[in-house]
């Protein structure tokens, strides 16, 4: 193993003595009106006491930290990754792991010649070899191609910055040999996944083998380790949300499985073999500059933010710690002395910052994925603190036209976690309390939906309606269904557009104000699906641990009588108050289904809610992406309110602005240039 | 309801192959096993509700479904439009819909994941355990 390399105490002197307001966090300075334009992050950096040190310091441990930490140290840099959860990952860990890269990738062409090159016991290619004939010029057009009209009547590649994505584009074959060397095994491409490009397929799942033990090397993972949504078990391992332990055989590769946490565990696994350092449970605060808007990045402060077991109160540790530094001091500071690499994901954790693009979004019961990240995922500190020493912003209006980053009502009832929740077995489970009961698009026909006075706002029926949220690989499956060609706006007709838009309706009505809306925000609160013995009976739901939380979690309520419920449901954190509409509504509801006609919100098939005992379960009002943030160049640079570079500093993935792409194709290439250029810049330097 | 081919395929392969399935034990728990095994959760949701995962098409509800078991045989076997075929060597060794062996249509993406013993087992387990009846 190669030797630590952080190394402590450089300085002396007591870090309390340092200057600088302590004990708060970006978002929260940014939050309060009195804290908006707060003092210069230091006015004397020669005086900070830094604690540690490193080449590259990489903030956060998702996608883009990992990739960027695996680079850097590649190229012979000490690394240092901070982490504000208790674990490494980020949003890669648990999300489906679909690997969206191309431009003649290396996957595309074993695919393409039809071979099993690595062994990995393969079935046939599921794509034509022609669909599979891809280069980065091919790549970089599809991704500007301005005529790709989703089902939404989004045009999304013309928004993506073209600047970036000539840079993306050339760099995705070397990312696809990166992630493979770095022990990531790829099934057979099976489409391209939202933000792509659209004329060729380019994405396979990552995969690992199922196997007795768990070898990062061989690619296999236990049965114990990879989980089983079908025995409702996480591990520690595997934090897949919804569903731990999916099958690949659909993807042409039987026997093993799929998902996020296949790359989260072979770059975390290859970076701490190579000597990456990780301190987890710290949160970046601030970043230091030479001068407040001028300089070199010098380093950060960053914060002790553990998270601890509600019921034990042992502090949650990470899967490994080979390469931890369990430092533990409130405040310390981390000179970085080349580059400092921003991967702290997302805004959508933090109220004031979301809503400064989109209204919507103020409302405080929206979930973002907090169970699994923690409370401080997604709190935009990353561009806060970018934005203090003089960062500027890029496409944060893209959030707007993007489902996964609109708040829509979710199917997964009964739990605050409707986008992260993990299985017994994994620790974050303590805090999502609960898998929720998936209802599916039929499910809307047996419940009712009302808002936080218990009033009707929707044909239910209807909020599962959304139309597709993006342009769907295959070409020729959605829109027009004709051949695709790029750049022809025929690919996608004005009728057909007409026809499928529904976006957000649902939302938007639960979203508005009703007569339970209080001042200073006039918050909508939360909704509530209402429904009766004989639904679940129809419906096959399993209203039982661990879809539903045991004990209570205040996200679920069931109650022999209307009366009751609606009393009981005070008991959620964003209800305010009782549902002192629902025994009219309900009444109301039950005349019509009688009579089989909805005067109300014309739903088409209706039951009757009089069979008790009756329950509310939260309808997830849930965003799972964000859009926009720090602007950078092609060098993934953060670049200052002047246009220019701010020197040592760069950013990628959902920090970062400048496209409508999503997912791990993006950010792994962001990580991947962002240290490639942070060691070539330094060297140059 | 479309006469299928396939279903003469399926009847005249079932002694030969199906049943070796089910002979590890009983009809519902191999086709449990198969409904892991491709993953058809993913797009119809761990109940066969009807699927919401981001990655995937939204797979209708198999509750309410009004196929039959011939028919849905052949839409497990041959795929149609966001199905995927899950036959192996549907279209190209075996016909699909009454045609005779093709090509697999462009819009199919065909995974070849399953043989007839599989598919009859599967759609036993959703006919019996999904399928409100």
């Amino acid at each position: 193993m190669t030797k630590a390399r952080a190394r402590k105490a450089l300085a002396r002197r007591d870090v309390l003595k340092v200057s600088i307001a302590a004990g708060l966090t970006g978002a929260s300075m940014l939050s309060s009106q009195g804290e908006a334009d707060a003092r210069p992050t230091s006015s004397c950096p020669q005086d900070i006491a830094w604690s540690y040190e490193a080449d590259v310091v990489i903030l956060g441990a998702g996608c883009v930290g990992l990739t960027a930490a695996i680079r850097a140290r590649d190229l012979g840099a000490t690394v240092l990754v901070i982490e504000q959860n208790f674990d490494i990952g980020g949003k890669l860990a648990h999300s489906g792991g679909w690997t969206s890269l191309g431009g003649g990738d290396a996957i595309q062409e074993r695919d393409r010649r039809g071979t099993d090159s690595d062994g990995l016991g393969l079935t046939a290619p599921l794509v034509a070899p022609e669909n599979l004939e891809d280069d980065p010029d091919r790549l970089f057009r599809d991704m500007t191609d301005w005529s790709v009209v989703d089902d939404s009547g989004v045009a999304p590649y013309r928004l993506n910055d073209r600047e970036l994505h000539r840079a993306w584009a050339d760099n995705t074959v070397a990312v696809r040999h990166f992630l493979m060397d770095n022990h990531v095994r790829f099934s057979r491409v099976s489409g391209t996944h939202d933000g792509g490009g659209m004329s060729r397929a380019r994405a396979p799942w990552a995969i690992m083998k199922l196997a007795e033990v768990t070898d990062i090397r061989a690619g296999t993972v236990s049965s114990e380790d990879a989980g089983s949504a079908a025995e409702e078990r996480s591990s520690p391992f595997n934090p897949q949300a919804l569903g731990p332990g999916r099958s690949a055989a659909g993807f042409g590769a039987p026997g093993w499985v799929y998902g996020g946490f296949v790359i989260a565990r072979s770059l975390e696994f290859s970076a701490r073999e190579k000597g990456v350092e990780f301190m987890v449970n710290r949160h970046m605060d601030e970043l230091v500059r030479e001068q407040p808007f001028a300089g070199r990045v010098l380093g950060i402060k960053a914060g002790y933010t553990p998270r601890f077991n509600p019921q034990t109160r042992e502090r949650l540790e990470s899967y490994w710690q080979k390469g931890n530094i369990d430092e533990r001091r409130e405040h310390i500071y981390v000179r970085a002395r080349k580059a400092i690499v921003i991967g702290t994901g997302g805004h959508m954790g933090n109220r004031h910052f979301r809503t400064m693009m989109d209204p919507r979004l103020s409302e405080p019961s929206l979930q973002f994925g907090d169970s699994l990240m923690g409370p401080l995922s997604q709190d935009a500190s990353g561009m806060i603190a970018a934005m203090k020493i003089g960062a500027g912003l890029a496409g944060m209006m893209q959030s707007y036209q993007q489902r996964f980053a609109s708040p829509t009502l979710n199917s997964t009832l009964g739990t605050r976690a409707c986008h992260d929740a993990v299985f017994p077995g994994h620790p974050a489970f303590h805090f999502g309390r609960a898998v929720g009961v998936e209802i599916g698009g039929t499910g809307w026909e047996h419940v009712i939906a009302v808002n936080q006075v218990g009033r009707r706002f929707y044909n239910e029926s209807a909020i599962a309606t959304n139309a597709a949220h993006a342009a769907i690989y295959p070409p020729g499956s959605a829109g027009t269904k004709v051949p695709f060609v790029p750049l022809d706006w025929r690919n996608c007709s004005v009728e057909h557009i007409k026809a499928t838009y529904k976006r957000g309706a649902a939302s938007d009505a639960a979203l508005a104000m009703n007569e339970g809306s209080m001042p200073p925000d006039y918050s909508s609160g939360p909704i509530w699906a209402i429904f009766d013995e004989a639904a679940v009976k129809r419906g096959g739901w399993e209203l039982r641990y661990p879809y539903i939380a045991d004990p209570p979690d205040g996200f679920f309520f069931k109650a022999e009588t209307l009366a009751e419920l609606a009393q009981k449901v005070v008991g959620n954190p964003y209800q305010k108050m009782s549902l002192r509409y629902l025994e009219e509504t309900v009444a109301r509801y039950n005349a019509f289904a009688a009579r089989g006609r909805d005067d109300d919100f014309e739903k088409p098939v209706m039951h009757g809610i009089d069979t008790p005992p009756f329950y509310a379960a939260i309808i997830p009002m849930a965003t799972i992406d964000s859009y926009g943030g720090l602007r950078i160049n092609a060098k993934a640079q953060v670049i200052d309110l002047g246009g220019q570079p701010i020197p040592g500093l760069y950013a990628g993935g959902e920090a970062s602005g400048g496209g409508l792409q999503h997912g791990i194709g993006r950010a792994a290439v962001h990580g991947f240039i962002a240290a490639s250029h942070a060691m070539n810049d330094a060297k140059v330097a | 309801m479309r006469v299928s081919l396939l279903g003469s395929v399926m009847l005249a392969l079932l002694s030969l192959h199906g049943l070796a399935v089910a002979q590890d034990s009983d009809p519902v728990t191999a086709g449990r096993k198969v409904w892991i095994f491709a993953g058809c959760s993913n797009c119809h949701g761990e109940k066969g509700q009807g699927g919401t995962q981001v990655d995937f098409p939204a797979g209708p509800s198999l509750r309410t479904t009004t196929l039959d078991h011939e028919a849905m045989v052949e839409v497990i076997s041959c795929g149609r439009s966001g199905m995927p075929a899950w036959l192996k060597g549907a279209y190209t060794v075996r016909p699909c819909y009454g045609t005779v062996t093709t090509p697999v249509p462009s819009q199919i993406i065909s995974t070849g994941a399953l043989d007839t013993g599989q598919v009859e087992a599967l759609v036993n387990y959703i006919m019996t355990t999904i399928v409100a009846r």
